[in-house]
């Protein structure tokens, strides 16, 4: 499966894409070449120099140091929130779809609430609800987004619990957990990851998206999706602004999105390779 | 006798209509005797119940009343060690043999849940290994499939895949559900030739469930014709296949002839 994975030159790519722009996260404070937080009203607007490789912002702060610190923001949060997602999606979908009855009406009535709402809509009622804050915009994209995870889980696994693999499993005995972990996860991972790949990137953008409008991550901190807000009050005057972090954003969800395309082929045992 | 059964009935709810749940009887009490080390088979046309029974027999769905004796214990009674310890009795062996193995399983993983349900966990796992390697051999697959997925195997070596999965189980029975139907003409025979040596070897009883009179006159020794959910005709001798008294029995019988000729 591994092996599979890395044969694609297109899955290396983007995975040597999301590692190197994690890795510059993780180390940013060595490889900014400025303080991102530094302001230098005299320089403002500055073109691109050897000082300032990006040029620098509004208050004259270095644009590339800016990115490279938010990337901790932007991604680390945008997967925290998907791992949130998935938790929550997988345990209500499993426990909906393998053990039926009652548990699977009331999670899946829920599911239905939840599915009823526009999530764009339910993400701002939530974090106004909760007050602007970093950490009530990821609870609320958990809470917008598990749904969605939890009827697609709940469906794969009553596909495969009507499986004759399943069958023989339940009627030797094998336990439960054992089916649930040997059977029915990596019958569903596969969708999953490609679905978690794609959604890191919806997230991503949400995140951004919340913070362009003043929700998510609070000025002077820097974030992709802030840094785009801050660059839209001079979008006429200084549209280079918005190129940095816009390029960036478009990398970033592009990988994942690839990504997610070729995790599926390769966890599929049966796709058919030329 | 090995196994009894007796007034079997299940039902199932209908699709859910406004203010009412009715229910359907698949098997109107159906009763079963199995001998030790024979073969029966269970013929009748689809829809008639017969893969519901297997389904309760190997445990898999409760009846609503009857019982299942395996040996003298009860299969769907009695307490919980009880019925774990019948689980590993009695084997099943499914016609669809593509969704039979769970395709991201090796081959050897498929047999070693066998090894692993029938509570053979205290074993090393060297031992593991070669009760792996002998019951590849038993059913006839080199041991290089080991390795192996299974969209690489073809449909026959798939299903003897899952006789040997079940074979690890030690079990004293095992139902065959259409277990050779999906499989061409030459396959069916070395497969059935296979179960008959195994059953020869291991003085096993097979439960063989089919429509096809064909491998019931190369399989078994008794047959028990299915209908609707009841038992319309039970043959103590297959040469007693010529004057069946029951007309649904017979008209079966006398498609087959007619192809014959």
């Amino acid at each position: 499966m591994i092996k599979q994975f890395f044969q694609s030159r297109l899955s290396i790519a983007c995975l040597v894409i999301i590692l190197l722009f994690t890795l510059a996260g993780i180390f940013a404070p060595y490889i900014a070449p400025n303080d991102p937080y530094e302001t230098d009203l005299m320089n403002k607007f500055s073109s691109y120099t050897r000082e300032h490789p990006l040029g620098t912002d509004q208050l004259g702060r270095c644009v590339l140091s800016r990115l490279i610190h938010g990337i901790r923001p932007t991604l680390f949060l945008s997967l925290l929130a998907m791992a949130g997602t998935i938790t929550l999606g997988l345990v209500m979908g499993i426990l909906a779809g393998y053990f039926r009855g009652w548990v699977d009406e009331v999670i899946m009535r829920v599911v239905d609430v939840m599915l009823s709402f526009p999530s764009q809509i339910m993400i701002l009622a939530v974090v106004a609800l909760l007050g602007i804050d970093i950490r009530n915009v990821i609870l609320a994209n958990i809470f917008v987004k598990w749904a969605w995870y939890a009827r697609m889980i709940r469906t794969t696994v009553i596909q495969y619990t009507g499986k004759n693999f399943v069958l023989f499993s339940k009627s030797i005995g094998s336990g439960s957990p054992y089916i649930l972990t040997r059977h029915l996860l990596p019958c569903i991972a596969s969708e999953l990851v490609v679905l978690a790949t794609l959604d890191t990137g919806w997230t991503i953008l949400n995140i951004s998206t919340l913070s362009f409008l003043g929700l998510g991550v609070q000025a002077p901190t820097p974030e992709w999706g802030a840094m785009l807000n801050e660059a839209k009050n001079v979008v006429t005057s200084n549209p280079g602004q918005m190129v940095a972090p816009g390029v960036a954003i478009v990398i970033l969800i592009a990988a994942f999105n690839m990504l997610g395309d070729c995790m599926r082929d390769a966890m599929d045992p049966r796709e058919v390779r030329n | 006798m090995i196994m009894k059964a007796e007034d079997i009935r299940i039902s199932f709810r209908k699709e859910r209509q406004l203010f009412r749940r009715e229910r359907q009887e698949i098997l109107h009490g159906v009763s079963l005797n199995l001998k030790q080390g024979e073969c029966l088979g269970l013929v009748g046309e689809s829809g008639s119940g017969k893969s519901t029974l297997a389904k309760v027999l190997c445990g898999l769905n409760r009846p609503d009343s009857g019982s299942v004796e395996i040996g003298g214990l009860s299969l769907y009674g009695g307490d919980r060690q009880e019925r774990q310890s019948l689980r590993h009795e009695i084997g099943i062996v499914f016609q669809e043999y593509t969704s039979s193995v769970n395709p991201y399983f090796h081959i050897e993983t498929v047999i070693e849940e066998s090894l692993r349900a029938c509570g053979k966990t205290k074993k090393r796992k060297s031992e593991w290994d070669d009760l792996i390697d002998s019951l590849l051999t038993r059913v006839g697959l080199p041991l290089s499939y080991r390795k192996k997925y299974p969209h690489e195997l073809s449909g026959g070596e798939l299903q003897r895949v899952c006789i040997a999965r079940t074979l690890a189980l030690e079990p004293r029975i095992i139902v065959f559900d259409e277990a050779v139907s999906s499989l061409d003409g030459a396959t069916q025979v070395i497969v059935m030739d296979l179960l008959n040596e195994i059953q020869k070897d291991l003085g096993l009883s097979y439960i063989f469930i089919t429509h096809d009179l064909t491998t019931i006159t190369y399989m078994c020794d008794r047959v028990t014709f299915l209908k609707d959910g009841l038992v319309v005709e039970e043959l103590e001798n297959l040469d007693e296949l010529k004057d069946l008294k029951n007309p649904y029995a017979r008209k079966l019988i006398e498609s087959v002839l007619c192809l014959d000729a």
